[in-house]
C-alpha cells in the first residue's frame, strides 16, 4: 500500500510538474517573442535594440531547450529549435523583415505546444 | 543509439521492479487485471525503445500510474469480497454430479470443446466421472472426481507411509550450496564424508542432493568428449 502511494503521489508530482514548468517556459519565451515582433513593428528606426532583444530570446530559448526535450516531444521542440536558428541567422546578417517573419513563425508553433499541453476533453481524448 | 541503449536498461530495470512487486502470480496464473497490466505494460516500455521523438517521462508516468493502480486493486481485493468478485470475477460450478451447468458454459462463452479440452488436461476423459469442476478466475478449470473414479490413498488403505523428506541441492555445478545446508542437516564434516563413500570430490560433481534422513544422490559430471 505504501508502495502504490509512493508510486502515484511520484507519477502525479511529475505529470503535475511537467505540465507548470512547461507552461512557464513556453509563456517566458512567447512574451519575450512578443516583445521582439512588437519592437520591429513600432521602432522601425531602432534596428539594434531589436537585434538585441532577438539575440536575448535566442539564448533564453536555448536554456529552456534543455528542460523542454524532457517535457515534450522530440519533435516538437526540433522544429522550434530549427525556427530559433533561423531567427539566430537573421540577427547574424540583419534581415529585419525575415527576423520578424520566423518570431511570429516561432510564437505561432510555440502557442500550439502550449494549446496542446492543456488538459483539456479535446486534448484528452 | 547511445539514447536507445540508456533507455532500454532504464525501462527494463523499472519493468524488473514492477514484476517482482506485483508478485509470483504476475509471471505464471493471470488474473484479468493482471493480465491487463502486464499487456499495457509491456507496450508501455516497449515504445520509447523504439521511438526516440517520445521523452522517457511519456512513459515513466503511466508506468508509475499503472503499478500503483495494481498494487491499489490487490489490497483492495484482499479487503473486501464485494470488489473481488467485482474486480476479478467469481470461481463458477460447470459440472456438478457428471451434469453439465449449460447456463454456466454458455455465459462464460466456453464451446464445448474448451470444456472436453480442460478436463483431458486434468486426465478425465468422461465428464460422468466428474463430480465438481470449476472454473477459476483464471480461466482454468479445477476437477474433483466422484469417490470411485478417485485414486486410493495411503488413508483409504489405512497404511501409514513415511514422511517423505524434501530432497535440496547441495552441490551444484562443482559448487557447494551452503546456504541449504540447515534445511537437511548438513554440515561439511558429512558432506566429505558422503563424498569419500561416493569416491569423488565437489569439483567432479555435477548435481549433490540430499535430504533430512541423510539420503545422497550424486550425479558426477561427463568427461569432456564422452
Amino acid at each position: 500500500m505504501i508502495v502504490a502511494i509512493i508510486f502515484l503521489t511520484t507519477a502525479i508530482a511529475m505529470s503535475v510538474a511537467g505540465y507548470y514548468v512547461t507552461r512557464h517556459e513556453i509563456t517566458k519565451i512567447c512574451t519575450q517573442l512578443e516583445e521582439v515582433i512588437q519592437t520591429g513593428e513600432t521602432e522601425k528606426e531602432n534596428e539594434a535594440s531589436l537585434y538585441e532583444q532577438a539575440d536575448s530570446l535566442v539564448k533564453k530559448w536555448f536554456e529552456s531547450d534543455k528542460i523542454l526535450t524532457i517535457l515534450l516531444k522530440h519533435s516538437q521542440t526540433i522544429e522550434i529549435n530549427q525556427n530559433i536558428r533561423l531567427i539566430q541567422n537573421f540577427i547574424e546578417v540583419e534581415n529585419r523583415d525575415e527576423l520578424l517573419k520566423a518570431c511570429n513563425k516561432a510564437q505561432t508553433l510555440l502557442l500550439s505546444v502550449l494549446d496542446s499541453e492543456h488538459p483539456s476533453i479535446k486534448n484528452i481524448f | 543509439m547511445i539514447i536507445t541503449l540508456i533507455r532500454t536498461v532504464i525501462l527494463y530495470v523499472f519493468l524488473i521492479v514492477a514484476v517482482r512487486l506485483m508478485g509470483r502470480r504476475q509471471v505464471g496464473e493471470l488474473q484479468p487485471g493482471e493480465l491487463v497490466v502486464t499487456i499495457l505494460l509491456s507496450q508501455i516500455a516497449s515504445q520509447p525503445i523504439c521511438d526516440t521523438d517520445i521523452p522517457l517521462v511519456y512513459s515513466l508516468v503511466p508506468f508509475l500510474i499503472l503499478v500503483a493502480l495494481e498494487l491499489f486493486m490487490s489490497v483492495f481485493s484482499m479487503k473486501s469480497i464485494k470488489f473481488r468478485e467485482l474486480y476479478q470475477g467469481s470461481a463458477l460450478v460447470l459440472i456438478r454430479d457428471g451434469v453439465l451447468d449449460q447456463k454456466q458454459v454458455k455465459r462464460l462463452r466456453f464451446t464445448m470443446d474448451d470444456v472436453m479440452e480442460a478436463l483431458r488436461q486434468k486426465d478425465v476423459f468422461d465428464i460422468s466421472d466428474v463430480q465438481y469442476a470449476i472454473a477459476e478466475t483464471d480461466g482454468t478449470l479445477s476437477v474433483l472426481l466422484k469417490p470411485q473414479k478417485r485414486n486410493v490413498t495411503n488413508e483409504d488403505m489405512r497404511v501409514q507411509a513415511p514422511d517423505a523428506a524434501l530432497p535440496c541441492i547441495i552441490i551444484s555445478d562443482g559448487r557447494v550450496i551452503e546456504k541449504n545446508f540447515a534445511d537437511c542437516n548438513m554440515d561439511y564434516k558429512k558432506l566429505e564424508k558422503a563424498l569419500a563413500n561416493a569416491h569423488t570430490r565437489a569439483e567432479n560433481i555435477m548435481l549433490m542432493t540430499a535430504d533430512k534422513s541423510g539420503n545422497t544422490y550424486i550425479i558426477e559430471k561427463e568427461e569432456e568428449g564422452q
